[in-house]
């Protein structure tokens, strides 16, 4: 029996430190797209240095009292035959218990003061670097993102362009539901709430495209509202915001023609198109949709055979989003998706 | 132990009581605990008031002239106070087993808590008048919410005391008193919490619109 | 409404009260076995029992709801469950976990330790404590009809406004939810009202308050927090369901309404509620350490003090689940540090736990092993606390997996392995047999390694960025061997479930027979027989010392033996099953109040009426009982 319950905690331990030790190994597992255990940007690193203070906190805990605790069981575990012998009666030591106390505490403040510097550092741009800021708001809605760059008269959806090394300021607010900005590798997260004007900044160190996503609860498709940050070189992000100060451009064949004429009669409700009649509000500003990466709030690759599939049912793809064909009695046949696509993706 | 020994004491003067370890009726415990319970239920909903108080985007306000109707309201909250008085005459006397006052008083009690109703209702029925509803706006929203459980809690202590007062005909009310002063606790208690409603809606409003 | 048993000389009493036997429904319901028995039934050990059941088969149903959600999130881009089959999944999973699973679990070792442990016979208020239970079955029953209508929650546990409002949620889910949280709290507070007076009144003589077992205080504080944190989500349930059925705009920004007030007011409740489910299981681990470690619970005033420090402290500290709402960076901070405070009372009983062990004679049995199982997940669990405590990190781990994993780790590691080993603790008492140590052994070591092999690779996840509540994600984040790994650990940890339950029922036809007292327990109900007999201690203890038992077993000092009064038996009641009848209907009416506000009021108040009725009937109702003579008596139910 007692051999048997040895061989049974060695497997178990093995087990648990196995699982610890796969954590490592196992390629993706804590550098994913997602993942904040890689900062890109003074913010996301300030956090991630707090976070690390925990971590050693922890740590020093879990050896101490997981130590202490493991011995005595060892130490102290009945003897075969001795189950019932009554040992020492001691009821507790308050020499012990004040300076376990104290110990904690010591413990705290080393996590407490850093957390406070952090945490003034992270809440708002800092004052000498104010001059420089982008100014972006981003809007949330069931279930894309909108950002809209109030000193550069842009707006555009699910891919947000900021300059590389430049402080980005950002206003968070949602029109319907919670939602939550979040893009890891550059900063923590702020809730979009209706009715309120969270602010958040961040700066990206390096040129690169950064995963983001909500992490409020928002309904049936928040797991498909992602985004992208796009930290491009100034010379690029200038030419960036140029393009996209500029009208949507002209359908130069049939197919766009015929992809235009068909856009006007029911998708203009909704999506706007800046320098045409088209002026909806309700889903994403499609003016340069062509020279966009991701599609449906970056849950697909902006290419010809996710576009089809997209306009043939897109409750299919995104369930519960506002574009419901039925609903509105849109029907789509495959040469309207054909002339539509070709538009679409001239809309550079 | 002493306090065991003098609970064992209290528990043989009154033998009809049950066994108790503090010597107070369990009965009373419960209802205090209640209502340290109820003071947060009405905690949230006057905080809630208060928080909302001012950010209704439409009218009617509670600032406009000839909402809030104060003089009304103090005569209605003057009543629900004696009310309270009749409770504890009421409460007296149980305690000296005196039925036909105990009759008289817990039935004024009741009148008393009805007329208040009375005075609610027909605050209700002017606001209603006014356009103030429970959908116009948060003033509304709130105000109805918090007076409306207030008067739920009035509601239902008449209930209580017109079957003590009816149960009084036909029932034993000799080992009855304890009951009666739990009744009388919960009376009281939400005669306290008008008090308190009444400063924050009407008090508050006086006060602002009088330096103003 | 007290009805309370009573040592009396028999012949004064017996034959008056016999002729006066009679209610609103005529005589009082007198069966003693079979189904009307239990339905009726005053007697807080079968109220323990009924709740106890009825969250085990609560904890199956949201493990299954799990165990789908797992299957979903298996492999990316899974469309087993999709969008809002998910989301309601997920809902159902976290408020059947909470309210209908652990916290009904903690209430069936208030009902059934709690009396003996003071060594009452009773609650304060026995037909309170039946109305309770069938309260509490009457909101859980109402939550899962939504199923039936397919329409079941989907606002996610914590029901955000807007989310749960009539424009974004027109359908019936969220209004189920909150008329059964409603009726659930119900239950919840007059469960606790009950409790809080039995320990206050119904104490054994002697047994001061720092006397009185941990397991008791620990129920003491649960229950003064439930108290004091039910009101306000009362309050915010009531608001919401005024702003679904009538129109009202609390929580409708349009009209200057603020969704985060809602937040406030949850959470108000919501840290409170994380207390409510921890703190009994750690009076359970209380119990269990100082019997298995044959020592005194090592510093006894700390433990007690600190729970309530704990308790107390919940209520400063709710604002750290809005860390990220924009509450200005004082606040934050506040919050931050009022949060890491919680951390040292949190030490000190676990300080003061691995001290009870220090040159004890430690016996490794089952319950010793979900104890010790208790202190490592939970401290696990912890130190994920003390991490999230560190706002700044905290902005990138809210709502992730991360947090995920560490409530699992509070919750599972320690809530119900807590109350597991309560379960296999005081089996013996509640059946007269003790718990297969074999297959208990069995279900042990399944349960922890299919527990940390489900929850700690939720920790990377959450460090890789996974957000929790999502239905699907993408093949190329990173996510796919955890995730394919923790559904298949969760499927180990519903097999230790499984082999517990099989345990249960094996052991309580043919287990071995315990005796009073297998386990040389230290508190008093280890002093009469297993089962306990209907009236529980045929003469009151005198209570001496703390742990009395115990002292009086080293001491060689008898209990008291039985003084010849007979003992008078309070009668069943059917007025508390027909009030959570009652309750019942009048939250089927108030769900459809938005489309047919006529029938719907009809239906509500046929509801109140039958619930008044139960009232005055309860009310009215003759103490009535039978007079029982314990040596004539051969035990409990067997």
């Amino acid at each position: 029996m007692n051999a048997g319950r040895i061989i049974t905690i060695g497997l178990v331990s093995i087990f648990c430190i196995s699982i610890y030790l796969l954590s490592l190994l196992v390629p993706g597992s804590l550098d994913g797209a997602l993942s904040y255990m890689i900062a890109n940007g003074p913010v996301a690193a300030e956090q991630k240095r707090v976070f690390w203070y925990t971590i050693w906190v922890s740590a020093f805990l879990m050896v101490t009292v997981g130590g202490v605790f493991l011995y005595a069981i060892f130490r102290f575990r009945a003897k075969p035959g001795q189950d019932f012998n009554v040992p020492e009666q001691t009821h507790g030591s308050a020499a012990v218990e004040v300076g376990l106390i104290a110990a904690s505490c010591v413990l705290l403040l080393v996590i407490a003061i850093p957390n406070a510097k952090a945490l003034f550092y992270v809440s708002e741009v800092p004052q000498d670097r104010k001059e420089e800021a982008v100014k972006v708001i981003a809007i949330g809605h069931q279930w894309w993102w909108e950002f809209q760059y109030p000193d550069l008269g842009i707006t555009t959806a699910n891919e947000m362009h900021i300059p590389v090394g430049k402080p980005v300021d950002i206003e968070v607010r949602s029109v319907d539901s919670l939602h939550s900005f979040w893009v890891p590798r550059l900063a923590g997260k702020i809730d979009a709430i209706p009715g309120q004007h969270n602010t958040m900044w961040f700066q990206a160190d390096e040129v690169g495209k950064y995963y983001g996503h909500c992490t409020e609860y928002c309904g049936d498709s928040h797991a498909n509202m992602r985004f992208f940050v796009m930290a491009d070189e100034q010379a690029d992000f200038d030419k960036w915001v140029k393009h996209e100060t500029s009208d949507a451009v002209a359908p130069d064949s049939v197919e766009q023609i015929n992809g235009q004429r068909v856009f006007m009669q029911g998708c203009n409700s909704c999506h706007a198109l800046t320098g045409t009649d088209s002026m909806g509000v309700v889903g994403p500003n499609l003016t340069h949709f062509g020279s966009r990466t991701s599609l449906g709030s970056a849950i697909f690759p902006n290419d010809t055979k996710h576009l089809v599939d997209w306009l043939k049912d897109p409750q299919g793809v995104k369930p519960g989003n506002k574009m419901n064909l039925e609903q509105v009695n849109m029907v789509l046949s495959n040469t309207d998706i054909k002339d539509l696509v070709a538009y679409l993706q001239s809309l550079k | 132990m002493s306090s065991a020994a003098l609970a064992a004491d209290h528990h043989d003067e009154h033998h009809h009581e049950e066994h108790s370890y503090t010597g107070v009726p369990s009965k009373k415990i419960l209802m205090w605990a209640f209502l340290a319970s109820d003071c947060m239920f009405f905690g949230t909903l006057i905080s809630t008031y208060i928080i909302y108080n001012g950010k209704s985007l439409v009218g009617p306000y509670p600032t406009d002239p000839g909402i809030l109707n104060i003089p009304i309201t103090t005569a209605s909250s003057f009543v629900l106070l004696m009310s309270s008085l009749l409770m504890a005459l009421t409460v007296a006397a149980i305690n000296r087993q005196d039925i036909f006052k105990f009759r008289l008083w817990i039935f004024l009690t009741s009148v008393f808590g009805l007329i208040f109703l009375g005075f609610q209702s027909f605050e209700f029925t002017e606001f209603y008048h006014a356009g103030l509803r429970i959908q116009t706006n948060l003033f509304g929203s709130t105000f109805f919410t918090m007076t409306g459980t207030h008067g739920l809690h009035v509601f239902l202590g008449v209930l209580w005391l017109i079957a003590w007062f009816i149960y009084s005909f036909f029932g034993n009310m000799k080992d009855k008193a304890t009951d009666i002063e739990v009744a009388g606790l919960y009376w009281h208690f939400v005669d306290i919490v008008w008090i308190v409603i009444f400063t924050v809606i009407y008090l508050a409003e006086f006060v602002g619109t009088g330096a103003a | 409404m007290a009805t309370h048993t009573d040592v009396v000389s028999a012949p004064d009493l017996l034959p008056e009260h016999e002729a006066v036997e009679a209610g609103m429904l005529g005589p009082r319901p007198q069966s003693q076995t079979g189904i009307w028995s239990w339905l009726t039934t005053i007697d807080h050990k079968r109220i323990g029992i009924m709740y106890g059941l009825f969250a085990l088969f609560f904890i199956v149903v949201g493990g299954i709801e799990a165990l789908m959600m797992r299957i979903q999130l298996s492999v990316p881009n899974n469309d087993f469950l999709v969008g809002d089959a998910f989301n309601q999944m997920f809902t159902m999973h976290g408020t059947t976990m909470i309210f209908l699973g652990v916290m009904p679990l903690t209430a069936a070792f208030f009902n059934y330790v709690v009396p003996l442990q003071i060594g009452a016979r009773d609650v304060a208020f026995p037909r309170l404590n039946s109305f309770s239970l069938w309260v509490f079955v009457a909101g859980a029953v109402l939550i899962n009809v939504s199923w039936l209508v397919g329409e079941a929650p989907n606002g996610a546990w914590v029901g955000y406004p807007p989310i749960t409002s009539t424009s974004f949620n027109p359908g019936h889910n969220s209004d189920y939810w909150l008329m059964g949280l409603i009726i659930l709290g119900v239950a919840s507070v007059a469960a606790s009202l009950n409790f809080f007076t039995t320990i206050i009144n119904m104490r054994a003589p002697g047994m001061s308050l720092m006397r009185m077992p941990v397991f008791v205080w620990m129920t003491l504080i649960t229950n003064v927090l439930i108290l004091l944190a039910f009101p306000p989500i009362t309050i915010a349930l009531i608001q919401l369901m005024m702003d679904r059925s009538f129109g009202a705009l609390f929580f409708d920004y349009s009209q200057g309404g603020m969704p985060i007030m809602w937040q406030h007011w949850f959470w108000v409740f919501g840290h409170p509620e994380v207390y409510i489910l921890i703190l009994p299981p750690m009076g359970i681990i209380s119990e269990i350490l100082p019997t298995f470690s044959r020592k005194p619970l090592f510093g006894y005033p700390l433990i007690v003090f600190s729970g309530a420090f704990i308790g107390f402290m919940g209520f400063a500290v709710w604002s750290h689940h809005m860390f990220t709402t924009g509450m200005g960076v004082v606040a934050v901070l506040a919050f931050s540090v009022t949060t890491s405070i919680i951390a040292v009372p949190t030490g000190v009983k676990i300080f003061n736990w691995v001290g009870t062990m220090w040159g004890g004679n430690l016996r490794m049995e089952t319950p010793m092993l979900y104890a010790l199982a208790f202190i490592a997940m939970f401290s696990i669990g912890g130190f994920s606390g003390i991490m999230h405590s560190a706002a700044a990190a905290d902005y990138q781990q809210h709502d992730t997996y991360f947090i995920v994993a560490h409530f699992h780790y509070v919750l599972v590691g320690g809530s119900i392995a807590g109350l597991l080993a309560g379960l296999s603790y005081w089996f013996p008492k509640i059946t007269g047999r003790i718990l297969n140590e074999k297959l208990g052994l069995a279900a042990f070591w399944t349960f922890f390694v299919g527990f940390n092999g489900t929850f700690y690779p939720m920790h990377i996840l959450g460090l890789n960025g996974m957000p929790r509540r999502i239905y699907t994600y993408d093949a190329n984040m990173g996510f796919n061997f955890w995730n394919h790994f923790v559904t298949g650990m969760a499927f180990v940890l519903a097999f230790s479930f499984l082999l517990f339950f099989i345990n249960m029922y094996y052991s309580y036809k043919h287990g071995k027979i315990a005796g009073d007292d297998p386990w040389d327990g230290r508190t008093l109900e280890w002093s009469i027989p297993s089962p306990v007999p209907v009236y529980n201690f045929a003469a009151t203890p005198q209570v001496t010392h703390l742990d009395d038992f115990w002292h009086k077993k080293q001491t060689g000092q008898a209990m008291p033996e039985f003084d010849g009064h007979l003992i008078h038996m309070p009668g069943a009641s059917y007025y508390p099953l027909i009030t959570g009848v009652g309750m019942f209907i009048m939250g089927m009416g108030s769900v459809y109040m938005r489309d047919a506000i006529m029938l719907a009021t009809v239906v509500t108040s046929g509801g109140f009426l039958i619930l008044l009725f139960g009232i005055f009937g309860w009310a009215l109702e003759t103490p009535g009982g039978y007079y029982l003579d314990p040596r004539k008596e051969s035990g409990g139910y067997n």
